[in-house]
């Protein structure tokens, strides 16, 4: 292999480093573990081949993310069937912690409010940042998250936060 | 309220199977490069564009150095006639095609007999390949054409006879009640020129690059 930098970083390092991001992005989008893995392949190749400039580590990561939302858009397009939920539950082998874990309940979200839901919560993203990774604007990122909390709120019970 | 949370799939784990396989992907991907052959249309048309002009340069020269070869092998040739002119009794000598000055031929050397002939008094040749013949007799009078054969001393042949007389070698030539004679020509073939008081015609023929020698011959 040889040296391709990506932000700094080898392409093996970018991998183990952002493998669960990149994978928890196809899982929640695709709610499929083998679809997953396949769109999970795809994307890592796609970088190697590519080898595009990264200014810095962010700006990678933002890139995986869009990517990855971009190639199970590609996938689903083309597959056009969604697996029921149940199925997901079975091979993704969630571990519920607690019984207020509401982490299936994200899969019953629409596409736009799980990418929006995801990206805030569990990357830690800022609206604006994610406005700018997923191409749209502020306002609208901000509709989809104050949208989705609600839809999620209305899937697991009013009676929690 | 109770807090709601998002613990199993924040922590959820991908395989690690997934990880080694991306890797070994992208190692088998990796493979050694051959330095690709480049085929954009540019390159392609800039290589058909010099194949073009350097054919068109190889058939240029080739047909100029046709016409060379020809144009030195008329200069051959008229460098042999003029030495076997030199030589033969019977003949005479090349001319400019300036110089019409008479000279007298001997009369006992016509070479043909057959069919009524009538040799002119004079002619003479020119280091071209005009010929010119000069006849003060021998032209009935009525008659319209005299077909004029030529004789390549070159190459000992006849360019034409009785029965095969070609057009490039007839000049329709008209004699009149005065002597005078009156000729037609093909300017692309044959060239009279007609004078007062001389009777001339000229045969230029552009096919045959040496002079044309030896004696004119006409048929009546």
């Amino acid at each position: 292999m040889d040296d391709k930098k990506f932000a700094g970083l080898e392409f093996e390092q970018v991998v183990r480093k952002y493998s669960n991001t990149v994978g928890k992005v196809c899982i929640m989008r695709l709610k499929n573990w083998a679809d997953a893995e396949d769109c999970f392949q795809n994307i890592f190749a796609t970088l190697y081949k590519k080898s595009p400039h990264f200014e810095s580590e962010e700006h990678l990561k933002a890139w995986l993310i869009r990517v990855s939302i971009n190639e199970c858009v590609s996938f689903l397009r083309t597959q056009k069937t969604l697996l029921p939920l149940k199925d997901v539950v079975n091979t993704a082998s969630f571990e519920n912690y607690d019984s207020l874990d509401v982490s299936w309940a994200l899969f019953e979200l629409e596409p736009k409010y799980r990418n929006v839901l995801y990206l805030f919560y569990f990357e830690r993203y800022k609206i604006d940042k994610i406005a700018h990774i997923l191409g749209k604007k502020s306002t609208t990122v901000k509709t989809l998250l104050r949208r989705g909390k609600d839809k999620l709120r209305k899937i697991y019970g009013s009676d929690v936060k | 309220m109770r807090k709601v949370n998002f613990n199993s799939f924040r922590n959820l784990q991908i395989p690690e199977t997934w990880i080694e396989e991306a890797l070994s992907n992208s190692k088998c991907d990796e493979k050694p490069r051959k330095k690709p052959i480049v085929f954009s249309r540019r390159t392609l048309s800039f290589a058909m564009c010099l194949i073009f002009v350097c054919a068109l340069c190889v058939a240029l020269f080739f047909y100029f150095n046709n016409d060379i070869n020809l144009a030195s092998e008329s200069l051959t040739e008229t460098q042999k006639a003029s030495e076997k002119n030199k030589k033969s009794p019977f003949l005479l000598q090349a001319n400019s095609s300036d110089d019409f000055g008479s000279q007298t031929q001997n009369e006992s050397q016509v070479p043909f007999e057959n069919g009524k002939n009538a040799t002119p008094d004079d002619f003479e040749f020119s280091t071209g390949n005009v010929c010119t013949a000069k006849f003060s007799q021998g032209l009935l009078v009525g008659e319209k054409k005299i077909y004029c054969v030529l004789y390549d001393y070159t190459t000992g042949e006849l360019m034409g006879d009785e029965n095969l007389l070609s057009d490039e070698h007839l000049a329709e030539i008209e004699c009149l009640d005065d002597g005078m004679v009156n000729a037609s020509y093909d300017p692309l073939k044959n060239k009279v020129v007609k004078r007062a008081g001389e009777y001339w015609y000229v045969f230029y023929n552009e096919l045959i690059m040496s002079p044309i020698q030896g004696y004119i011959y006409i048929y009546i």
